[in-house]
């Protein structure tokens, strides 16, 4: 009896997790063949509750020996920032926090592995579950860096004209990285063929020649929250806009363009 | 998105398993699991319980959706349906691929269930293949695609985009002007 | 020394630490080494494979990798000489040795630190007691303490001449002692046979820790058909051993016959049969089948032309037309092939053959693999012993080693298809060996030597398939000759090996009986020979019956010169008969 409660509990809170993520959650202190990790603080729990989600879960549950189903649904929202980032056309917001969260987390794991004695069957648990957040990690910087590449000088711009309220759309190193690569396509650009050309052509204007993102694409999408009144452009001149409402749980078909706000308040997600 | 990351996502899930050795609770990144007593069943993400199964040291046990019967009543309703009909779980193509190559021997009827979900999914790529057409056909901007899961859309998915794009390119392009397009075809 | 209890005193030792595993080259050591890795596998344990196919690389290995290493586990190797003698090792270093050769070296049944040794302790080993080989050397110590004593005052000299006595009475003892001791090591020394067959004892051990699965029981029978195809255990013991794994069998069998659960078509099925002991003919078609086995192609005596038609009648008899038994076994028509095995049996037993069906096992998975188990030893033998390409040992190796998985059936095709040839070739050997009177009746032994334009020689170049050719070509050759003693004798075999270093390699077989309990006294009678010609001979494999010799020295050279005048040789006095 009190099982079924505290199992209803925990899915209530899943369910209104998203409006609580200012509580502090997660582990208090965590247990790997007997060496504490340590106390993770607020910091780390407020950006947690970013990453994984789900706010409110006792420590001890009952006896069920069961998959916590309030981590279950806080990874999604990890994974989640993985696959837009993969689905978007263009560079999304950096999430530069959680990145630096789980990248200390799998040092901290990573660490403890080490002491363990090898053959154990709980280290290669972890050690495998590691190599599965990492893998996830990296193809999301990866697919940022391939937009940076692909697209730099109007990601440039478009941090150099940030106001100062918005967030940033690039990390410190990222930022770093889009000058270097933009002073380096420039000097190679110069030495390869500028130089030779005769001395009024020997200007180009990297905004003008790189093509800008095309956020007309087409892109899938999950609704988490019920959004109301989007507008369609139409495709052709014969059809008129209109509007549509989209429910929760629902999957779409749609261009970037009207629901890019959505994607970055997290009130949809790309699949 | 490739169809291995596609099967990586559903790994996540949850499935029950019967372990034959005993340890206590583990606390991962993604949660915390166990504790593991043999004979006891006991929910792990399917990666897990793939690697354990692979050293033998537990024993998977089918999701209740993974049934002959229930399967073929699905079956019978997707193909009445002109519309998708929901899926008993948004992972059925992953979790039947995994679980009847690594766990066969666990799952009873397993060439049954297999062309049972193979028929599933041939009538629903067939109903996705039809409707892609009629949108492409008909120009629309949007379409509506509840019940379809992961692997579906992504197997017409990247397609279909592109395919938009390049038509959407080829209309604006007709019109004069306009800022920097995209150049690449 | 002998280990009990294996899976605490072997699997649990080596489970947490990186092993060196040593592998010799021959099929059943193949199915040990996969069992033995599948368990590793489940438990993440590190290991090296090293595959050695003679002393020389055996040593190499251990030199090379002995610094990484602590625990050493040898396949099929190691048992028959004084281990921690030849490979000089630390003394910290542990062998665990799963090897089928018998008889065991005394040093390593005695030793109690170093070499762990995992064989099954009920074959009859006739192990002789440790008192009766072993002595401790405090003889000296005590005689050379007693003389100091000699220079005592005559007060003692009763004792001195009791002293005396007592010096000779020991020495006696001591030289009685010896004496009794060479005659124990000799008797226990002189005949090399096989016990039961490591993958069969690799398999116990994963059952005893019940990871057994149908796989490695599919392995440890090939491992025992290996072992009953070389010829290297009595018609007695493989079916006793056949009977214990039928009950593993069909414990892990038994769901087939239930519709309610019946496991999917992929999974694999082993079932018992008895079947024709005729080689690949699934794979083949029936006539060529026949032609090659050498039981049914030395009772037709098919070098001849009588042997052909007898042949014919043979299969007239059974009612098999020409056309439907030279045709891929697979495409027969269905109504013969259903009472194939009784009909055969039947016309056999009228043509003086009777045993041509015999107790083996099938694997079936998938729509259309089915594979008996001789097959599978066939194929990876040929693939192992590869001389088509110039590949190296190791490639060919380990190419056999993952022919054994289900996954790669491309390569036990290849397999398959070269051990086809590998028969025919021997077959054609034989053949032209026969009819032109190349074995020689030497008195006590009768010997033939492939010369080097013999077609298809490479072939014979590789130890198992010398061996194998020489055993086919007895067996003919005995139903082939009027002389009745011929059939007592036993058989040496030379093939040249390398021709840029003008090696050859020597096998030698005991001789062909019924009741044979299949022990090998060759090993011994080469050394003497050896000794007494003084020609380099290189012991290298680990079947001490199988030798190179450097350099055509007196050995060869004599019996070359009989070849051509005709006179008799006076080899060493050798006991030759049992």
């Amino acid at each position: 009896m009190w099982v079924k409660r505290q199992e209803r509990m925990l899915l209530e809170h899943a369910d209104t997790a998203r409006k609580h993520t200012q509580q502090p959650h997660y582990y208090d202190c965590y247990c790997l063949n007997g060496i504490q990790f340590l106390k993770s603080t607020p910091h780390h729990q407020q950006q947690y509750g970013r990453l994984f989600g789900c706010a409110t879960t006792p420590r001890i549950l009952p006896i069920s020996a069961s998959y916590n189903l309030g981590h279950l649904q806080g990874f999604a929202v990890s994974f989640q920032a993985w696959m837009n980032e993969k689905f978007s056309p263009e560079l999304l917001e950096s999430k530069s926090e959680i990145v630096e969260c789980v990248i200390e987390q799998l040092e901290h794991m990573e660490e403890n592995l080490k002491r363990t004695k090898g053959g154990d069957l709980k280290a290669s648990i972890h050690r495998m579950e590691v190599e599965r957040i990492r893998y996830v990690l990296s193809s999301y910087l990866r697919s940022r860096i391939r937009k940076i590449e692909k697209y730099f000088p109007h990601v440039l711009e478009k941090e150099k004209t940030r106001t100062e309220g918005e967030p940033s759309i690039l990390s410190p190193e990222e930022f770093a990285f889009a000058k270097e690569y933009m002073a380096n396509t420039e000097a190679h650009l110069k030495n390869v063929a500028l130089k030779h050309m005769p001395p009024n052509l020997q200007k180009v204007d990297l905004l003008k020649i790189v093509p800008e993102p095309n956020l007309d694409a087409f892109v899938f999408l999950r609704v988490k929250e019920k959004q109301e009144n989007i507008l369609v452009e139409p495709e052709t001149d014969e059809q008129s806009e209109y509007v549509i409402d989209l429910d929760k749980d629902s999957q779409h078909l749609i261009r970037y363009k009207t629901i890019a706000p959505l994607v970055a308040s997290g009130a949809v997600k790309l699949i | 998105m490739e169809a291995s990351e596609v099967e990586f996502l559903a790994e996540q899930e949850p499935v029950t398993i019967i372990p034959n050795f005993s340890l206590d609770r583990i606390y991962l990144i993604g949660g915390d699991l166990g504790p593991f007593n043999p004979g006891l069943p006991v929910q792990v993400p399917l990666w897990l319980a793939i690697n354990l199964k692979q050293r033998q040291k537990c024993r998977l046990i089918p999701p209740e959706w993974m049934d002959v019967e229930k399967l073929e009543q699905i079956r019978e309703q997707e193909r009445n349906e002109a519309t998708f009909t929901p899926m008993p779980s948004p992972y059925y193509m992953e979790f039947t691929k995994l679980l009847l190559n690594y766990a066969a021997d666990n799952i009873p009827k397993a060439d049954e269930i297999r062309t049972l979900v193979k028929d599933t999914w041939d009538t629903r790529i067939a109903k996705l293949r039809l409707s892609a057409d009629s949108f492409v056909r008909q120009q629309e901007a949007h379409a509506r695609l509840d019940n379809l899961t992961l692997m579906e859309i992504n197997t017409t998915g990247p397609f279909l985009t592109q395919a938009l794009d390049h038509m959407y390119k080829l209309r604006t392009n007709l019109q004069p002007g306009g800022s920097a397009q995209s150049q690449d075809f | 020394m002998f280990l009990t209890d294996f899976r605490k005193e072997f699997y649990e030792v080596v489970v947490n630490q990186r092993v060196l595993l040593l592998v010799a080259a021959d099929v059943d050591a193949l199915c040990t080494c996969k069992i033995l890795q599948a368990l590793f596998h489940c438990d993440h344990v590190q290991y090296t494979l090293v595959p050695v196919s003679g002393w020389q690389e055996l040593e190499t290995a251990f030199l090379e990798h002995k610094d990484q290493f602590q625990y050493f586990v040898l396949i099929n190797c190691g048992a028959n000489i004084d281990l921690l003698d030849v490979l000089q090792s630390e003394e910290d270093a542990i062998f665990f040795v799963c090897d089928t050769h018998r008889p065991i070296n005394l040093v390593n049944v005695y030793n109690e630190t170093q070499i762990k040794l995992l064989v099954k302790q009920d074959d009859d080993l006739e192990i002789p007691a440790y008192d009766d080989v072993f002595r401790e050397e405090e003889e000296e110590e005590e005689d050379s303490g007693h003389e100091s004593d000699g220079s005592e005052p005559s007060g003692k000299r009763r004792r001195f001449e009791e002293d005396i006595m007592e010096r000779t009475m020991k020495r006696r003892q001591r030289r009685e002692w010896e004496a009794r001791r060479q005659e124990i090591l000799f008797d226990y020394e002189q005949y090399e046979y096989h016990g039961t067959s490591s993958a069969m004892v690799m398999f116990d051990l994963a059952w005893l820790m019940s990871k057994d699965l149908n796989d490695m029981l599919w392995w440890s029978i090939i491992g025992l058909t290996d072992q009953w195809v070389q010829d290297k255990i009595t018609q007695m013991k493989y079916v006793t051993d056949v009977g214990t794994l039928q009950r593993h069998v069909s414990r892990h069998n038994h769901r087939n016959g239930d519709e309610e659960n019946s496991l999917s078509i992929d999974c694999m099925r082993i079932a018992f049969e008895y079947d024709l002991c005729l080689a690949l003919y699934q794979h083949w078609s029936l006539y060529e089948s026949l032609c090659n086995t050498s039981y049914t192609s030395a009772s037709f005596k098919l070098w001849s032309v009588q042997g052909q038609k007898k042949l014919q009648e043979f299969l007239a008899d059974m009612g098999l037309p020409l056309k439907q038994v030279k045709q891929k076994f697979n495409s027969m028509d269905i109504s013969l092939k259903e009472n194939l095995r009784e009909m055969i049996e039947e016309s056999a037993n009228k043509f003086g053959m009777k045993d041509l069906r015999v107790q083996t096992f099938s694997i079936h998975f998938g729509f259309k693999h089915k594979f008996l188990a001789s097959d599978m030893v066939h194929a990876v033998a040929a693939l192992m012993e590869n001389t088509e390409k110039d590949d190296s040992g190791t490639d060919n190796f380990i190419k056999a080693l993952d022919s054994l998985s289900r996954s790669n059936l491309d390569k036990l095709h290849q397999g398959l298809e070269l051990a086809k040839k590998q028969l025919c070739a021997i077959q054609q050997t034989v053949a032209s060996c026969i009819c032109t009177n190349l074995v020689i009746n030497q008195g006590p032994f009768l010997y033939c030597y492939l010369m080097e334009g013999t077609p298809d020689v490479k072939l014979f170049s590789k130890p198992m398939s010398l061996r194998l050719l020489s055993k086919y070509l007895l067996r003919s050759f005995i139903c082939s000759t009027k002389n009745k003693r011929c059939r007592l004798l036993p058989m040496v075999m030379a093939a040249p090996m390398d021709l840029e270093q003008g090696t050859v390699i020597m096998v030698g077989i005991p001789p062909h009986t019924e009741s044979s309990d299949k022990k090998n006294f060759f090993g011994r009678a080469f050394e003497k020979a050896a000794e007494n010609t003084n020609s380099h001979i290189l012991y290298n494999h680990f079947e001490t019956s199988s030798k190179y010799a450097a350099l055509f020295l007196c050995v060869f050279i004599c019996l070359c010169v009989l070849c051509r005048c005709g006179e008799p040789v006076n080899l060493t006095t050798l006991p030759l008969q049992r």
